[in-house]
This record gives C-alpha cells, structure tokens and sequence, in this order.
C-alpha cells in the first residue's frame, strides 16, 4: 500500500457519514451498471419468491374459506389440516425472510459495497453501539 | 371484574411500577430527543434488535393478546386467521418495502414518494390517508382501554380512556421516539415474557402434547370437531378472504410500522428488525391461539361469556385457572402480573400510533405543505409537540363518545385503507418508472374513499347488525372492504398515471431513487454521538 493510501476498514467510521476514499476512482458509468444488476438480481429473485409465498396464502384463504371438508382432514389426533396450513404460513414467513437474508448477504451486498467504492464512498456500516 | 379487592392491590403495584418506570425512560430520553433527528426518530441510532423488539412491543397490542385468545376461546379456528394474516404482511415488507423505504425517506412514508412525485399534492393527500389510518387504529386502542380497565381494575372506562391518553402525550412530548422505543422495548419484553410463562404452565397441564390440548378445547367448547375448523366465526366466506387480505397487505401501509424503520442507521439494520419482528411476533402469535384454546379447555365458555361478551377476558381468566384459581395467592399475583401487562401495552401502543401522526401533520403537512418545505427543523418539532397535544385530545375526545364501537372492526378498517391507499402508492413509487402525481393522488383518495365507503354502506353500519337504520338492508354484504378496495386502489394509480400526461421529472428522479433505495447511496444518516 502506498504512503498517503487510506485503507479501508469495515466500520471504521462509525455511524458517521460515508466518507470520501481519497485513492478511489470515481467510476460513475460503472456504478449504475451495478445498480442495473442489482434491480435486475431483485427481480430475478425477490419478485417471484413474493409471488409465490402470496399465492401460497390466498390458497390458504381460499381453501379455508370453501373446502372445509378438505380442511378438516385429521392429520394426527386432533391436529387437521387447518390447523397445519396455519402453521404452515408461520413457516413460509419465517424461511422466506431467513433465504432472503441468506441470498441479500452473498448476491447483493457485495454489490452495493462496489458501488460504493465507484462513487469514491466508503460504505456506511451501520450501528456501533 | 375478575378479580378481587386483593388481588386489585397487587395490579395496582404492579402498574403503577411500570408508570413509574416508563416516566424514568421518558425523563432518560429527553436529553437525546431534543433535536428533529432525536425527537422523530432517535436520532436513527437504535440497533436491529432494539428496533424490531419496539415494532414487536406494536404488535402485541391488547387487540391481539386479549383479543385473539379471546375469539380463539370462543370460536375455535376462526380466530387464528388474525393471527397467521398478521405475521405474513411481513413478506411484503421484508422483500419489498423495509430496505428501499429505510434508504429513500427522510421521516414518514410519504418521503419516499415526494422523492420522485410532486410534494405537495402527494404529501397532502398522504397525510389524509395516514392520519386517518391513525386515528381508526387509536380510538380502537383507547375504546380498548376504556372496556379492559373496567374488567381488570377498580377503575371506570372514562377514567382509564383519559389516563391513557395523559400518559401518551407525556411520553411523546417529552420522550418523543426515544422515549416511545424504550417503553415499547421494555413492554416486549414484559408481554413476551407473560405469555411464554402462561403457555409452559398451560402445555404442562396437557404433558406438552397439542394433540391433548386441541381435544379437550374441543370437547369443552361443546362443539366437537368444528371447533377445530374455520366457519364458526365468518359466517361469510367472502369475509374471511376479504379481511385476510386486508391483513395481509396492509402492514406494509401503516405509518406508526413503517416511520420505525427510519430508527436504525442503514438498511442492512431495517432488515435485521424486519426479522426480528417475524421471530418473535410470528412466536408469541401462536401462543396467543393456544392460550385460547387452553382457555376454552379450562376456563370454559360460559365463564369466558360471563365476564365480558367479546371474550376479551379468556387471557387473564386462563392465568387465574393456572395459577391456581380465584382465591389463591398465586392466582390472583399472576392475574394481577398479566391485567398490568396488558395495560401497559395499551399505553405503549398508543403513544407510538401518536408520534407517527404528529410526525405526519409536522413534516408532511406543516413543513411540506404549509410552509412548501422551507421550514426549519426547530419549529417542525414544534409543531409535532402542538400536534401531539392536539391529536391526543381529539382521540380522547373521540374514544369518550365512541366507546361503544367494535375494536376489532377499527383496527380491521385501518389495515384495510393502509392496504388500499398507501401499499399501492409505496410499490408504484419505489417500482414503477412510468409513476406520476396524478396517479399517486388518485391511488389515496380511491384507496381510502373506497374502503371507508364500503364500510359505511355494509353491515357493520347499515341494517340490523350495524350502528344504525336497523330496518335497512346493507348495500354489501362485506363487512370487511379489503377485497373491492385494495383493487381500486392499485387501479386507481395505474389509471390516474396512464390517462395522464407523463410527467419527466419523476421519471428521472426515479433513476436517482432507484440508486439511493438499491444502495443507500446518499440516504440519511444517523445522528453523531451525542
């Protein structure tokens, strides 16, 4: 590294502004290029997977709604099929937001750290406290 | 009332040492919420965890902890659809709304779509759907208040709707969001706490085995395996649909839910909260069903009838049954350990729902539209302090003259105009090029003149279950408006912007919002230590 070169280091400033990164190229071109990429990754992932986890409970809705029959199916003991589709969209809250936090982590994050060195910015990194 | 002159000493010790606590944290926090930052949105220091166990402490509101274990105890599965219709408004936030809208505002909702739209309009009409979705979602709090005071202590409704109301406006204006975090946080944690110590002792009364506890619900309530099956409570089928949907989407669209993600420095906190909220809500939801089933299985119905109609008491009546019945020492502490708690998160509820329209009428009004955004921040907490003071008494004023309304319905009907005037708004502004003011006004007043509408034409109001004219037939069936409204509203948007010219700055002010809410490349930072 050379003498009068910042190193950056993650959370270094704190909750402070992002600061200027003196030896950064500002690359403005290649930043919205990334953040094209990331819309699109967005797109890719995000909007299907809401899709079909609301699919998932307007059937929940509907089946409760018109097939109690099927709804009342005993699964084990007292426990019927009701009961399980309620649980279920526990479930499907609950792993939806723990893949999305998994995927955001490794396909997203990184990208928006390298928008941010092609602004000439440091990432802001969140709490210290 | 439920409980005795002995055990009212204790709830009284009890409540008035959360009181005493919550005014410690007040007067703690008045140092840090000095400042537009600090009084709004504490100073947007607050970590995930703190920040999703506040947005928990708003969901576990008295609505749900007497409210589902009380339809629960009541109707069997019909009150879980509450429950689970809670919890999965949350996909939306989590995937579409909690990051981009952390980015993009500055202090309400309407900041990130006067980021691209024309302010004054947008915010204007904004701030009509959001303080009216404050004030539905109030009332049904202090009307709340008022019916639960007079089941747990020796208090009368009136007093306790104008004690609540006190202590709100206390909070906020000398606490402001700081104050309001940290009593939601403790109150979390408290109702958190009550509920898992309730559900141990209740499972351990069944071996810890569902299956028991669902068989003996069901054999106590007289009804056998309908019980266990939704149709006891919606007699109607569209209903159930309809108000799943309302739930469903209109989380994202409430403005007290939503202005808390400005709390946490960057988006990547906005998300942890987010999945902090869906453990932990998404974990005391199911307790609070099973609590309602074990209250159906010991308390029984007609005690639960007995003490309140609504079934609002089935929660503390189960809690004087585990601790060991009416008259005993134990009974009557964990009684009295539950009504305190449960008044404390009415106060703790409240106090958030009015920083969130104070902050509507200061920021969006008051500087945006009033004064076309030259306002400075020093007089914008003013104004928010004035209109703390003058929203809490309208409230009070209101929930005195309206306290026989169905709190269940108010709240109904708040996430119904949140999911039919702001959701569509939110989603057209932070994903939609082509997105114009015309559209974005129109989506509000459809969105919130068609939910209120179809209420006041339903059965809820008109005909021989409603408010008034008993002898008229109501033009709808639905008590619930979500189903007509939420299209109208998505409709309404998309109409408003494709009939009407387009409008190029917010096209290319969508390029420049697309970057800050993918990035959070210019967004507002957090306050310096203090």
């Amino acid at each position: 590294m050379a003498p009068g070169e910042t190193q950056i280091v993650l959370g270094q400033f704190g909750y402070a502004d992002a600061l200027p990164v003196p030896s950064a190229r500002v690359d403005k071109a290649g930043a919205s290029s990334i953040v094209a990429e990331i819309a699109q990754r967005r797109t890719r992932v995000v909007v299907p997977v809401f899709l079909c986890s609301f699919a998932a409970y307007v059937a929940t809705l509907v089946a409760l709604s018109y097939f109690p029959d099927l709804v009342g199916h005993k699964i084990f003991g007292a426990i019927n099929l009701a009961y399980v589709l309620a649980l279920g969209q526990f479930a499907i809250t609950f792993l939806t937001a723990f893949l999305y936090a998994l995927w955001t982590r490794r396909a997203i994050d990184p990208l928006v750290a390298d928008a941010f060195a092609m602004l000439g910015r440091a990432p802001v990194t969140g709490s210290v406290r | 009332m439920i409980a005795s002159a002995h055990g009212h000493l204790f709830t009284t010790l009890f409540f008035f040492g959360f009181i005493a606590l919550s005014l410690g944290l007040t007067w703690w926090a008045m140092r840090r919420a000095r400042d537009a930052t600090g009084f709004f949105v504490a100073g947007r220091r607050l970590t995930g965890w703190q920040n999703g166990l506040a947005i928990s402490g708003d969901y576990m509101s008295a609505a749900s902890f007497l409210g589902i274990a009380g339809l629960v105890s009541l109707f069997g599965y019909d009150g879980l659809l509450y429950s689970f219709g809670f919890i999965v408004g949350w996909v939306v936030i989590v995937l579409l709304v909690a990051e981009p809208l952390r980015n993009s505002g500055k202090y309400t909702l309407s900041d990130v779509m006067a980021f691209r739209l024309r302010a004054r309009p947008v915010r204007a009409a904004a701030a009509v759907s959001s303080v009216t979705i404050g004030l539905f979602y109030l009332l049904a709090q202090l009307v709340g208040a008022g019916a639960i005071a007079s089941l747990l202590l020796p208090i009368q409704p009136d007093t306790a709707i104008i004690l609540v109301g006190i202590l709100m406006v206390v909070y906020v204006l000398f606490g402001g969001m700081v104050a309001t975090t940290y009593v939601q946080i403790v109150k979390a944690v408290l109702v958190l706490g009550a509920t898992i110590f309730l559900t141990v002792l209740l499972m351990s009364r069944f071996n810890f085995s569902l299956d028991a506890l669902l068989s003996a619900a069901a054999t106590a309530s007289g009804k056998g395996d309908a019980f266990l099956q939704p149709g006891l409570y919606f007699t109607n089928k569209l209903d159930l649909v309809s108000l799943g949907l309302g739930l469903a989407l209109g989380t994202a669209g409430l403005p007290h839910i939503m202005m808390r993600f400005y709390t946490v420095p960057v988006a990547k906190d906005a998300r942890t909260s987010a999945n902090w909220v869906i453990g932990v809500v998404g974990l005391y939801l199911v307790m609070t069903t099973v609590l309602g089933f074990g209250a159906a299985a010991l308390v029984g119905r007609d005690t639960i009838i007995a003490a309140n109609k609504a079934g609002n008491s089935a929660a503390p009546l189960l809690a004087l049954q585990l601790g060991g019945g009416s008259g005993t020492l134990g009974g009557e502490i964990l009684v009295a350990f539950i009504s305190a708690v449960t008044f404390a998160t009415i106060l703790a509820v409240v106090a958030g729902l009015i920083i969130a329209a104070a902050t509507n009428i200061a920021h969006d009004v008051y500087t945006h539209v009033v004064k076309a955004g030259a306002g400075d921040e020093k007089s914008e907490v003013k104004v928010a302090k004035l209109a703390t003071i003058a929203v809490g008494a309208a409230a009070i004023a209101l929930a005195l003259v309206t306290k026989s309304l169905n709190v269940a319905f108010l709240v109904g009907l708040a996430f119904a105009v949140a999911a039919s005037a702001n959701l569509p708004v939110i989603l057209y502004s932070l994903y939609w090029r082509r997105f114009n003011t015309a559209g974005a006004v129109s989506a509000l007043i459809a969105g919130v003149a068609s939910a209120v509408g179809l209420v006041l034409v339903g059965p809820a109001v008109i005909g021989p279950k409603g408010l008034m004219l008993p002898d008229a037939q109501p033009l709808i069936s639905l008590i619930n408006p979500g189903l007509i409204s939420i299209p109208i509203g998505f409709l309404a948007g998309w109409l408003g912007t494709v009939l009407t010219a387009r409008e190029p700055t917010s096209e290319e002010h969508f390029t420049t919002l697309q970057v800050r809410a993918l990035t959070g490349f210019g967004s507002e930072q957090s306050a310096k230590s203090h």
